[in-house]
């Protein structure tokens, strides 16, 4: 290759180009407006959603289009990606104006953050060498840690950016040091090259070294369980709008970009990573399922829930087959969809001081607020996998590639887990349908009420209710009418 | 293997290690946070020993680039332990638990 450079067609970086003016432009504005238009940034910034979701449809890769040397090469793969980012980056911006302002929270970097961990999250999947896929997983990461920690004025919230911080550069130093092996024994760090320059099996030691290392590094970037200590932390903590960015988009980008580096980089050394992957498959799923049983807290539950749904998408990268990889992309859009329908209903019934749901409050919820209730009700029998929902196609299509690789025991392991899983998430519909609304006792939480009226859950305003029923949508299109993104998703995988 | 690069490859091992162990046991937040910067710049001199090794520049460029990466999680890190350290006066992991498992 030599020191050729070529910027090949950088118009199909415009989306990104977009949303990255569009974070400068909203810090701009925020001096301009001297910090108190929290709702103007908000629509200036939906509007650049906008234009960048126009400018990805006009720009559409149907030809894979090679930028900077090859370094970032956009396909249909990474435009469904960088859609689906768009989409979760105006659902958190419907939701942010309002909890922002509930929470007392002040400031424009706010979504100027927002908007940079999104253009990391669209550059992800089109990275094809590692220094680029590392660059852009701390683009994503490195303005996450400042919003995990934005609303300073709760100890919980500066902790979980502080951990979320402390655990991210950690794992980025993994990925480091594993690349630099990789390169050692490779002499590249392009994911096609690494592949074809493999060194002779007797002296792989080194490149198996950086290889585990680098696992290591997608695993805590991908919540894996012996690495999964920070998520119910970091998602308690964080603002309710900025944890479903987190939980939907960051595990979107990560986990495309993980399979592309598996089976794009690594096929040939596949004996070893899907070893690997096999056992952190099955510790995920069951300690997360185990730790899930007994939380109190909703935001607490979708945390532990999410690493299990990481241990479930760990099942299509160990099969690493053509099924595999719209199976890991559906099941990830479905998981994004309902997570972040029901990130919304608590960023909508949180308390002031809490920023949080604990399931006791839910009681009587179905009483008092009928749609809201059906509406989470939805979200959990999604994420149980339950026929009708999106998840259930999900997990159909994951669990099929993982039967088609032969992976039949890891196959009866997560129907075990997803049985189980089936209490916990039920415990939440139980709480608003079933159980009394009197004795609320609320040990966990403080006394001061914060404007709900007579300490029952206050009603959902439209911005939530908004991003609910948009949410709902995407579920029951996608449980009902899967071919509709099935299609798309078969033509155009890697 | 030249013995250079031998060499620095073990001492890169050896100091990812110490960053490791300095993550991993010490409770101050700025020691923990120089563990990882230790690490880090162990990938680098990894990076540099390889360039050696297979004669190429490439190292070295890429370990520039992983040098303004780090540079850019320093300046995130410091500003999040200011702000946590301007709510309480002590800096101790074991104080920052009011999450817990």
């Amino acid at each position: 290759m030599g020191v050729s450079f070529a910027a090949g067609k950088v118009s199909a970086l415009l989306p990104m180009g977009v949303i990255v003016l569009a974070a400068l432009l909203l810090v701009l504005l925020d001096v301009l407006w001297r910090g108190r238009a929290n709702r103007r940034l908000a629509a200036m910034g939906a509007v650049a959603v906008i234009v960048a979701g126009i400018a990805q449809l006009v720009y559409f890769p149907r030809i894979p289009a090679q930028v900077f040397s090859g370094a970032l090469k956009f396909d249909g793969f990474a435009a469904i990606v960088a859609f689906a980012v768009l989409a979760i980056l105006l659902l958190t911006l419907i939701l942010s104006p309002a909890h922002v302002a509930r929470m007392g929270l002040r400031g424009g970097e706010y979504y100027a953050l927002l908007f940079l961990s999104a253009s990391g999250m669209m550059l992800l999947p089109a990275a094809r060498g590692l220094v680029s896929i590392i660059i852009c997983i701390e683009l994503v990461s490195l303005p996450l840690y400042v919003l995990a920690g934005y609303n300073r004025r709760l100890a919980f919230s500066r902790e979980a950016g502080f951990k979320y911080f402390l655990l991210g550069a950690f794992a980025s130093a993994f990925m480091i040091y594993g690349a630099a092996f990789i390169w050692g024994t490779t002499g590249t760090l392009w994911l096609s090259g690494i592949a074809e320059s493999l060194p002779s099996p007797e002296n792989r030691a080194l490149l198996l070294l950086g290889l585990g290392l680098l696992l290591v590094g997608f695993g805590f970037k991908t919540a894996l369980a012996p690495f999964h200590a920070w998520v119910p932390d970091v998602y308690e903590g964080s603002p309710t709008p900025v944890t479903a960015f987190m939980a939907a988009g960051v595990k979107l980008a990560v986990f495309a970009v993980f399979l592309r580096v598996l089976m794009e980089g690594m096929m040939p050394l596949a004996e070893f990573w899907r070893l690997g992957l096999y056992v952190l498959a099955v510790i995920t799923m069951c300690l997360g399922n185990l730790l899930a049983l007994h939380q109190m807290s909703l935001k607490r539950l979708l945390a532990y829930s999410s690493i299990t749904h990481a241990g479930y998408l760990v099942l299509g990268l160990v099969a690493a087959n053509a099924e595999a990889i719209s199976a890991v992309l559906f099941y990830l859009l479905a998981y994004g969809a309902a997570v972040i329908g029901s990130l919304a209903l608590v960023a909508a019934w949180a308390v002031r001081g809490t920023d949080d749901v604990y399931i006791s409050d839910l009681r009587g919820a179905a009483e008092r607020q009928p749609m809201a209730a059906l509406a989470l009700t939805l979200f959990m029998l999604s994420l149980i996998g339950f026929p009708i929902t999106a998840g259930f196609i999900g997990k159909v299509l994951l669990f099929y590639a993982a039967y088609k690789a032969g992976y039949i025991a890891l196959l009866i392991i997560a129907i075990i887990n997803t049985m189980v899983s089936v209490y916990y998430y039920l415990r939440v519909v139980q709480a608003m349908y079933i159980l009394p609304q009197e004795e609320r006792a609320k040990p966990a939480e403080p006394a001061k009420s914060g404007g709900d009226a007579g300490g029952a859950l206050s009603p959902v305003a439209w911005p939530y209710l908004t991003v609910v029923l948009v949410s709902a949508v995407v579920v029951l299109v996608l449980g009902l009418v899967p071919r509709s993104l099935l299609v798309w998703l078969s033509i155009y995988s890697f | 293997m030249e013995s250079i690069v031998t060499y620095s490859l073990v001492l890169s091992a050896v100091l990812f290690t110490m960053g490791v162990l300095a993550v991993l046991v010490r409770r101050n937040p700025l020691i923990m946070f120089m563990g990882i910067e230790l690490m880090l710049n162990a990938a680098n001199l990894a990076f540099i020993a390889f360039a050696r090794h297979l004669d190429k520049l490439d190292g070295q460029v890429i370990a520039l680039i992983f040098m303004a990466v780090a540079a850019a999680e320093v300046a995130i890190g410091l500003a999040i332990i200011v702000s946590i350290y301007r709510f309480r006066r002590d800096v101790d992991v074991d104080a920052v638990n009011s999450l817990r498992g």
